[in-house]
């Protein structure tokens, strides 16, 4: 479905992107593993079109990505860590969930309420959460809140940039297994980023380990955690689940 | 030993009053290292900000006492108690960069903790942070550099430093690893573990991690909503509570 290939980025001097190179199949879940700096974001931001990339393509269904079209987002979606910074404090969650449709032109104006309680569903939220704001939520829910918010507009492929990483044990479990669950109803294509390793175990088939701009290893979860091809990777296993 | 005797400590809102520890009781022991665990929001930095009296507007410690040894620390003078902090009662905090003053060297802020608490010149606390700065695994030539100059790691080593410099009894770490990379983090547990064998002070180390107090702790207290849910070191094996339960069965859900 995705195909990256060399990708390369710099911000100044600071080369954060060095020739990444990968692929996607629809209905996959990848994992991207790397410690903090690593450019795990950087690409992610790349991918979505949010910012330029220095070289590369990027190939969605064979065909270079064209960010010029604005459609491109209801393709591309992406959840963010941090749940509190990416809704607006001043917005109820009913509105801030249907503002995707009303500026995608997706459905007339009297169609959004329903549509926005049908979201409200899908991620386990009651009707009743319409009227709140974001700070009257826990920041599960604040998190349920923008998966709402992205699949508003029915896009195919999400990227979760540490969707989790905020949250305690309990609510991480309750938020990666809505996460399962949606890309199985929906036929949601992912690339979850993490820096923890069980959380990548727990959704995805296959992983990607970036060091430094660097890929430094693709292989299925389970091949990678019995037998990595890197020293790295290895270091990063033992860390995280030792 | 240090004991904590049914503390309430509450915060007064506008419109609500948070009991942020609530009829919290627990002991330690030099020597071990005891787990204060529980979600986010469960008051486990207000039982260590309200050990070392650390509690201003709008908190309030209402309740309780503080023994260490069996003197009651709540009920010490307040120049008595900054002789105690820092001294026979240390922390570090989850952050080390917000905790370290960015405009005085590293060596600055180590031999301050260092002569304030002994009676030292200020050439032989200079000696004495440049001793710890080995201790913690930093080249002693840096003790000039400013923390900026520092990794995150790195950072929470000065702060290492600095809070064992005067062989504190017991050591308050609140989530000391939580903010750095895997990577980064056990070394950084392992030299907190290490100096523990070394210098032998008690340990009450807090965290949401139950993986890492897992491997760190040899007692634990499990804490939800300000009070005590359960209490030994069979948490991990045989849980009492169903709270606790559900917290074991999640960590062995994601990271089995
Ligand atoms: N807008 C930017 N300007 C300059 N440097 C940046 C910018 N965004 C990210 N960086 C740098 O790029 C590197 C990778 O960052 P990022 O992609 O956010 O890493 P990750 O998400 O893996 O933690 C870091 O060193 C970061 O400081
Ligand atoms: N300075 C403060 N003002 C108001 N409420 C506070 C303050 N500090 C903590 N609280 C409240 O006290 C409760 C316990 O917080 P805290 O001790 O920080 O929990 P933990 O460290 O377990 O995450 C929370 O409900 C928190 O919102
Ligand atoms: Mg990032
Ligand atoms: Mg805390």
């Amino acid at each position: 479905m995705l195909k990256i290939k060399n990708i390369n980025k710099n911000f100044g001097r600071l080369e954060v992107l060095k020739g990444i190179s990968f692929e996607i199949k629809r209905g996959e879940s990848l994992g991207l593993l790397g410690e903090s700096g690593a450019g795990k974001s950087t690409l992610a931001r790349i991918i979505l079109g949010l910012i330029p990339k220095d070289s590369g393509d990027i190939f969605l269904n064979g065909q270079p990505v064209d960010y010029s079209i604005r459609d491109i987002r209801k393709i591309f979606q992406i959840i963010f860590q941090d749940p509190y910074t990416s809704l607006n404090p001043k917005i109820k969650i009913g509105e801030a969930i249907g503002e995707p449709i009303l500026i995608h032109k997706i459905l007339p104006k009297n169609k959004i309420r329903q549509k926005v309680e049908e979201l409200l569903s899908l991620v386990r939220l009651s009707k009743e959460h319409y009227n709140r704001y974001p700070h009257e939520l826990s920041g599960g829910e604040r998190q349920r809140v923008g998966i709402a918010r992205a699949l508003s507009v029915g896009p195919s492929f999400l990227i979760l940039d540490e969707p989790v990483s905020s949250l305690d044990l309990s609510v991480q479990i309750e938020l990666l297994d809505l996460l399962k669950r949606l890309k199985d109803e929906l036929g949601l294509t992912y690339l979850l980023i993490a820096h923890d390793l069980a959380v990548i175990k727990y959704i995805c088939d296959r992983v990607i380990v970036i060091e430094k701009g660097e890929i430094v290893e693709d292989d299925k979860v389970d091949k990678v955690l019995t037998s990595p091809s890197d020293a790295y990777t290895k270091k990063l296993i033992e860390a995280g689940l030792g | 030993m240090l004991q904590v005797k049914t503390l309430s400590t509450l915060f007064y809102k506008d419109d609500s009053i948070i009991k942020a520890v609530d009829d919290f009781s627990f002991y330690i022991e030099k020597g071990e290292t005891l787990g204060l665990l529980g979600e986010s929001g469960s008051g486990k930095s207000t039982v260590a900000l309200s050990i070392l009296r650390l509690i201003s507007k709008p908190g309030k410690i209402v309740s309780g006492a503080i023994e260490l040894d069996g003197q009651d620390i709540l009920k010490l003078s307040d120049k008595e108690i900054i002789n105690i902090r820092g001294a026979k009662l240390s922390m570090i905090f989850q952050d080390p960069f917000s905790s370290l003053n960015p405009v005085f060297t590293i060596g600055d802020q180590i031999a301050e903790t260092i002569s304030l608490h002994q009676k030292l010149s200020k050439k032989e606390s200079w000696r004495k942070a440049k001793e710890m700065l080995q201790k913690v695994q930093i080249d002693p030539d840096r003790i000039r550099n400013y923390p900026h100059q520092f990794s995150g790691g790195m950072r929470q080593r000065v702060m290492i430093a600095m809070a064992l410099s005067c062989q504190p009894e017991f050591l308050i770490a609140d989530e000391p690893t939580t903010a750095l990379d895997v990577t980064i983090q056990e070394g950084v547990l392992k030299l907190i573990k290490d100096l523990q064998r070394e210098l032998g002070f008690g340990m009450i180390f807090i965290t949401h991690n139950f993986r890492i107090a897992k491997k760190v702790c040899d007692r634990f207290c499990v804490m939800q909503k300000g009070k005590l849910v359960e209490e030994g070191s069979q948490v991990f094996n045989k849980p009492q509570k169903p709270y606790t339960k559900k917290l074991v069965d999640c960590m062995n859900l994601l990271y089995a």
